[in-house]
C-alpha cells in the first residue's frame, strides 16, 4: 500500500489504496459486499460435486495401461466399490448428462445477464494489471519477492485466466462427453472424441489443483472461499485484494444513496380503519363457494382418489385424449366411413362396436359437468379469456389453437396426455409415463422462456 | 481352469457358410457382418495340379491378445479359461481394438455401437453345451474343447494331428483357433489371408504419446509449485489481518 | 369393460359410473385451479407450482393405494391397465405435448374443464387438439415406423430395475416429497436470474 502520509476516512472513496486505521479497518471486516448471486453459488457447489465425482469415476474408467493416470490400486478400489464394471460408466454418463442438463438450463436463463460484453471484459479478459500480477503472484508463491500486487478487480488475473481455461474446455469436455456416451458420428469421432475428453478434462483438472488450494488452503483467501457459502465478502478484503472493484461498489452505492436521499421518504402508512368482523360462515360456503382455488395438496389428494377409484373400478386410469380421439373417429366415419375404415389410424378405434362405447368417452362429459359444476359454486362460470397482459385476444385464440394441434399430435404419437399418460400411468411406475412426463416439464420450462413475453 | 481351442479341420471344409448362418442367428449379428465366416483362397498352381481351400475366420483368442491393452475402458478383458470377451456395458464403441486385431476378427455392430466378436458361444458354453458353429458344421469339420484335458478332440487333434496355429514369423500372438490341413493348403490359407500387425489408430497414438505426458506433466508441475507454496506458507505462518 | 374391484358392470353401471368420475375429475381439476391458462402456465415461470404439485400428490395418492390394495391382496394388480412404453414417439410426444402446453395453455384434460367455465380460448384449443388428432391419424402412414419404436411393452420402472415394487414406490414417495420442498423453495425465483454482484447488502437494507 502507498504511504502518502493520508488514511482511509469512513465514506471516502480514493482512487488508489491508502493505509487504514485499525478501528476503521475492524469496521470495514464488519460490513459486507455481495459478490455472488445465490443462483451462482448453487451452481459453483452443484459444479464442485460433479467435478468431484466425474474425476473420481473418469480417472478409474480408463483401465489401459497405455491411457491411464491412475494407478492400479485406485481403479481397483472404485470398481470394488460401483461393483458390476457397467455401473461405473453408467454412473459417469449419468451425472455427466445432469450437469449438461444443469449447465444448460443456467445458459438458457443467464446468457443474456452472463455473456454481455461488460462482464466479460471485467471477468475474464486480462488487462496490463493482471498481466503483471500474475508475474508477481507467482514470485510471491514461491518467496522469490515481496513487492506488492498490482490492483483488481472483482476476480483477479489467476481467478480470470483459470476462468479462461474452463469456459474453452467445458464446451469441448461437454460435447466429447455426448459423442462418447451416445456414439455420435460413428467410431472415427468417437476415437478421437475419448483424447479430446482425457486432455480437456485433464487441462482443467490442472487448473482446478490451484483454484481448490487457493480456496481451502491459502489463507490470503479464506474470504474468497467464504463468499462462495454467504454470496458476501466483507469490504476489508475487498479493500484489499479486489481495490478497483471495492471502488465500484462504493461508488455505485454513493449514486443510489443520493436518489434515495431523506426528501424522497415515502409518507408514513395511513391510519386504516379497524377491519370489518370476519362474517361467519358456513363449511359449505367456505370450502365449496370460496372464489380461491383449493390448496394444491388437498386437490391433488381429491384427485388421486378418484384416480384410484378409476383403477379399482374400471381397471385403467383417467384420461381426455382417447376420447377426443373416438368423438373425432366417430365424426369421421360419419363422414367419410370408408376413408375411416380403410385408415390403420382410425379402424383400431372401429374395431369393437361403436367407438363411442367407452369409458373415456363418458368420462369426458363427466369432466366438463365436473369442472362446470366446480366452477359455478365457486363463482368463476363466465366466459372468459385466459391471456398475457400484453397480447390481443385474436392472437391468443391463434396460439391456443397451435398449441392445440401441438398437443394433440404429441398426445397420440404418446399414446396419452398428461391425464391418461403421464398421471394414470405415473400411478402405475410405468416406465414409458416418466420419460413422458419429464419431456412434457422439459418442453414446458424451455418453451417458456420463448413464450415470456406472450404470458408474463 | 480350462484353456479352451477350436480346431477347424479345412481339409472337411465345403465352404457351405452354415457356421456363418448359425453364429450370426445366435448373436443377431447384423446384415454384412460376421463374427465368423468362410473364405476361399485364390486357385494357385498350373493345371492339373491346382490348390485352393477355405479358410475359416473368426477371433483366435490368443495367448496374448493384443486388442486387450489398447482398450480404454477395459471393455475387453480375457477370462481365465482364455476367452476373450467384450464387455458391452463398458464398450464405448471407440474402435481402438478392431484395428488391433491380426486377423480382423472384430466388428463395430452399428445397431448397438459396441464392438462385437465371437466369445466361443461363452453363454452356451456354460450351459454345457458347445459353440454354434460346431454343433451345426455340416461336415463335422469344427472341434472345440479343453487342451487340457487329455481325453478332448481338441487335445488329439492338437498334439497328436498335428493341427497348427495361423501365425507367422512378424506376428506370434498365440492364437487358439488351430487348423488341421494338408501342408500345401495350409500354407496357401496362410499366404492368402496373413495376420497383420496390431495397429494403434492415430487417435490412440495421439492420446499415448501425448495428451498422456502432456496432462501428467500439467498435474505434476502444478502439484510441485503447490507444494513450494504450501511449505512457504508454513515457513512464514498466517499474515496478520489487523497489519 | 373389466373392472378388478367390482366385477363385470352392466352397461348403465359402467355409463352412470364412467360419468361420475368423470365429474369428479373435472371438479378436482377446476378446484385445482387447472381451469385456467394463467394459473398452469405460471408453473413454468417458477410463480406457482400447482401443476407439479397436484399432479404428483395425485400420482402420489393413487400409486400407494393401488400399491396397499395389491399387498392386502383386494385387488389383482395383473388386470390393471399399464400402458405400453414406446420410449421414442413417447419422448417425441412429451416435447410436443410440453410445446403445446406452453403454446397454448392448457392440455387436454385442463381444457375441458377451462372451457366448462367458460373460457373462449379453452374452445380454440380444444379445437386444435381435434385438427391435431386428425393430422396424427391421417399421417400415422408416413411414419409408422417411428410411432411403434423403441418398444419396451408394459414395462414399470420396478421391472426396468429389477428391484421391488415397494422401493420403487418409497423412491417415488422420496422424489415427490422432494419435488415439493424444492418446489415451495423456488416459487417466485423468476426475477432471481438477474446479476446482482457489486449491490451492497447495506445499500438495501
Amino acid at each position: 500500500m502507498k504511504n502518502n502520509g493520508e488514511a482511509l476516512e469512513t465514506g471516502a472513496i480514493p482512487s488508489y489504496p491508502v493505509p487504514v486505521a485499525v478501528d476503521e479497518a475492524e469496521r470495514m471486516l464488519q460490513r459486507q459486499i455481495t459478490k455472488h448471486h445465490v443462483a451462482i453459488i448453487l451452481l459453483h457447489w452443484f459444479n464442485a460435486f460433479v467435478w468431484l465425482f466425474e474425476l473420481g469415476t473418469g480417472l478409474a474408467l480408463i483401465t489401459s495401461k497405455e491411457f491411464r493416470l491412475a494407478p492400479e490400486w485406485y481403479i481397483s478400489i472404485v470398481h470394488g466399490f460401483f461393483g458390476p464394471r457397467g455401473n461405473l460408466l453408467h454412473f459417469h454418463i449419468a451425472l455427466g448428462l445432469l450437469w449438461i442438463f444443469v449447465f444448460a438450463v443456467y445458459g438458457i436463463f443467464g446468457y443474456r445477464t452472463y455473456l454481455t460484453r461488460e462482464v466479460i471484459q471485467r471477468e475474464i479478459a486480462l488487462d496490463a494489471d493482471d498481466v503483471r500480477w500474475l508475474v508477481v503472484r507467482v514470485k510471491r508463491i514461491l518467496g522469490l519477492t515481496d513487492e506488492p500486487l498490482p490492483l483488481q478487480g472483482v476476480y483477479n488475473a489467476g481467478q480470470k485466466l483459470f476462468a479462461i481455461l474452463v469456459y474453452a474446455m467445458i464446451p469441448l469436455v461437454m460435447f466429447s462427453g455426448l459423442i462418447l456416451a451416445f456414439h455420435w458420428f460413428g467410431a472415427s469421432f468417437v476415437a478421437w472424441a475419448i483424447v479430446v475428453h482425457f486432455a480437456a478434462v485433464g487441462l482443467v483438472a490442472s487448473g482446478l489443483m490451484i483454484h481448490v488450494y487457493m480456496g481451502a488452503v491459502f489463507p490470503e483467501e479464506k474470504y474468497a472461499f467464504f463468499s462462495m457459502l454467504t454470496g458476501t465478502v466483507n469490504e476489508w478484503f475487498a479493500y484489499n485484494h479486489h481495490f478497483k472493484w471495492w471502488r465500484e461498489v462504493k461508488l455505485e452505492q454513493r449514486v443510489w444513496e443520493l436518489q434515495h436521499s431523506p426528501d424522497q421518504v415515502p409518507a408514513p402508512p395511513a391510519q386504516g380503519a379497524p377491519a370489518a368482523p370476519a362474517q361467519q360462515k358456513s363449511w359449505f360456503e367456505r370450502v365449496f363457494r370460496s372464489p380461491e382455488y383449493w390448496p394444491p395438496y388437498a386437490a391433488g389428494f381429491g384427485l388421486g382418489l378418484v384416480l384410484l377409484a378409476t383403477f379399482l373400478i374400471m381397471g385403467q386410469g383417467l384420461g381426455a385424449s382417447g376420447g377426443f380421439t373416438r368423438y373425432l373417429t366417430a365424426a369421421l366415419a360419419w363422414v367419410a366411413p370408408n376413408w375411416t375404415a380403410s385408415n390403420p389410424y382410425w379402424s383400431n378405434y372401429l374395431s369393437g362396436g361403436s367407438p363411442l362405447f367407452d369409458f373415456l368417452v363418458f368420462e369426458l362429459i363427466g369432466v366438463a359437468l365436473g369442472g362446470f359444476v366446480s366452477g359455478w359454486l365457486a363463482h368463476r362460470f363466465r366466459a372468459a379469456c385466459d391471456k398475457g397482459p400484453r397480447i390481443r385476444r385474436s392472437t391468443r385464440y391463434a396460439f391456443a389453437f397451435g398449441g392445440g394441434i401441438l398437443t394433440g399430435l404429441g398426445a397420440r404419437l404418446a399414446r396419452g396426455c398428461t391425464s391418461g399418460l403421464a398421471l394414470s400411468g405415473g400411478a402405475v411406475l410405468s416406465v414409458g409415463a416418466f420419460a413422458f412426463m419429464l419431456s412434457v416439464f422439459a418442453a414446458g420450462f424451455i418453451g417458456a422462456y420463448f413464450m415470456r413475453r406472450y404470458w408474463l | 481352469m480350462a484353456r479352451y481351442a477350436m480346431v477347424t479341420d479345412l481339409a472337411k471344409c465345403v465352404g457351405c457358410q452354415a457356421c456363418t448362418v448359425a453364429c450370426n442367428t445366435e448373436w443377431e449379428v447384423p446384415l454384412g457382418f460376421a463374427r465368423t465366416h468362410v473364405r476361399q483362397t485364390p486357385v494357385e498352381g498350373t493345371f492339373p495340379n491346382l490348390v485352393s481351400t477355405f479358410y475359416v475366420a473368426q477371433c483366435n483368442h490368443c495367448d496374448h491378445p493384443p486388442c486387450v491393452e489398447p482398450c480404454p475402458t477395459g471393455a475387453t478383458w480375457q477370462s481365465e479359461n482364455g476367452i476373450v470377451r467384450v464387455d458391452p456395458n463398458l464398450c464405448i464403441g471407440c474402435g481402438y481394438c478392431v484395428d488391433a486385431c491380426p486377423y480382423e476378427a472384430r466388428y463395430l455392430n452399428p445397431v448397438t455401437k459396441k464392438v462385437d466378436k465371437c466369445d466361443f458361444c461363452a453363454s452356451r458354453l456354460e450351459q454345457g453345451r458347445n459353440p454354434a458353429c460346431v454343433d451345426t458344421c455340416t461336415a463335422h469339420a469344427k472341434f472345440f474343447g479343453d487342451l487340457e484335458d487329455r481325453s478332448s478332440d481338441v487335445f488329439h487333434l492338437v498334439y497328436e494331428r498335428g493341427a497348427r496355429r495361423m501365425e507367422t514369423a512378424d506376428v506370434a500372438v498365440g492364437p487358439n483357433v488351430y487348423y488341421l490341413a494338408p501342408p500345401e493348403h495350409f500354407d496357401l490359407a496362410l499366404a492368402s489371408f496373413p495376420p497383420r500387425k496390431p495397429r494403434l489408430l492415430t487417435a490412440g497414438q495421439a492420446w499415448k504419446k501425448l495428451a498422456r505426458p502432456l496432462i501428467a506433466a500439467a498435474v505434476g508441475a502444478t502439484f510441485i509449485g503447490q507444494a513450494i507454496a504450501f511449505f512457504n506458507q508454513l515457513r512464514k505462518g498466517e499474515p496478520d489481518i489487523e497489519e | 369393460m373389466t373392472a378388478p374391484f367390482l366385477g363385470s358392470l352392466s352397461t348403465g353401471a359402467f355409463v352412470t359410473l364412467s360419468l361420475v368420475l368423470g365429474f369428479l375429475f373435472g371438479f378436482f381439476l377446476e378446484r385445482a385451479g387447472f381451469s385456467s391458462a394463467l394459473k398452469l402456465t405460471a408453473q413454468f415461470y417458477f410463480k406457482d407450482f400447482a401443476v407439479l404439485k397436484v399432479m404428483f400428490t395425485a400420482i402420489v395418492t393413487a400409486m400407494l393405494g393401488l400399491a396397499w390394495f395389491a399387498a392386502l391382496g383386494w385387488l389383482d394388480l395383473s388386470q390393471v391397465y399399464i400402458p405400453p412404453s414406446f420410449i421414442w414417439p413417447q419422448i417425441a410426444g412429451g416435447l410436443l405435448l410440453g410445446a403445446g402446453f406452453i403454446v397454448g395453455g392448457y392440455c387436454p384434460g385442463t381444457s375441458v374443464a377451462a372451457a366448462a367455465v367458460g373460457k373462449i380460448d379453452a374452445l380454440f384449443f380444444i379445437a386444435g387438439i381435434f385438427a391435431g388428432i386428425f393430422l396424427f391419424g391421417a399421417g400415422v402412414p408416413h411414419f409408422a415406423a417411428f410411432n411403434v419404436s423403441g418398444s419396451l411393452g408394459p414395462l414399470t420402472l420396478p421391472m426396468l430395475f429389477n428391484v421391488n415394487t415397494g422401493a420403487v414406490v418409497f423412491l417415488v414417495v422420496l422424489v415427490a416429497v422432494g419435488a415439493f420442498w424444492a418446489s415451495e423453495k423456488s416459487e417466485g425465483v423468476w426475477h432471481l436470474f438477474g446479476r446482482t454482484y457489486g449491490t451492497n447488502s447495506q445499500g438495501k437494507a
